[in-house]
């Protein structure tokens, strides 16, 4: 969820290569992701090339945005 | 693979350790875009100067066609590339933004060859601006992707 915060949406390949995960967990993971509502995938192509964008929903972005917010409050009560 | 070590989520370490995650990938996906930022910035700028070049030495062409078609090539090679991470629209916009500078540089060719006279000017930097202006609304609209 964290790349695709940081874009408006990602393709399957780079999603892969920056996680740096196998084709099956990503999928899986996607997958779960999909189901919860967090991101939507759009089929297209480059060229030739088929490609699945995913994007997350405003439902993903803010529980993701949630989440770090609650990570950032774990880690400064830990420094305090 | 980009995990926590640690399987309790509520410690402070495995919070660190899933944000310093979380921004690892972010910086990754934020360094392919500025690949394509500056490639088409980069495009931007050899439009510019190949289009002020021949009309300042127009008997050059011969001798600049070639070398400028490869930059051309390698830019446009970078912005496929690095283009990954961009959104669908984003890159059609770059489909578009090729073909809209394609005009405009035959259109600033066109002008340089038979309005401009020769030799360098203000107004060929100008019209040496036009087929560079796509790819600098393509390096500000990828700034927004």
């Amino acid at each position: 969820m964290a790349a695709l915060r940081s874009a408006d949406a990602v393709h399957f390949a780079l999603l892969r290569d920056t996680l740096e995960v196998s084709d099956s967990l990503l999928s899986k993971h996607l997958a779960a992701l999909e189901s919860a509502g967090y991101i939507t995938a759009t089929k297209g192509y480059v060229g030739r090339r088929p490609r699945t964008w995913y994007a997350l929903t405003e439902e993903g972005r803010a529980a993701f945005d949630a989440h770090i917010a609650t990570l950032r409050e774990i880690v400064d009560s830990a420094g305090t | 693979m980009l995990t926590p070590a640690h399987s309790d989520d509520r410690s402070p370490s495995t919070a660190s350790e899933s944000l310093e995650i979380a921004e690892t990938i972010s910086r990754r996906i934020h360094a392919r875009r500025g690949w394509y930022i500056a490639g088409a910035l980069v495009m931007a700028v050899v439009l510019v100067a190949f289009v002020v070049a021949l009309a300042a030495w127009p008997e050059r062409l011969a001798q600049v066609i070639v070398p400028g078609l490869i930059v051309v090539g390698a830019i446009l090679a970078v912005l496929g590339w690095s283009g990954r991470t961009m959104p669908a629209a984003t890159v059609t916009a770059t489909n578009r933004v090729v073909g809209a500078s394609a005009v405009l540089l035959l259109v600033a060719l066109l002008l340089t060859r038979f309005v401009l006279p020769e030799g360098f000017s203000v107004w060929a930097a100008l019209i040496g601006a036009l087929p560079a202006l796509p790819f600098l609304y393509l390096a500000w609209r990828a700034g927004r992707a």
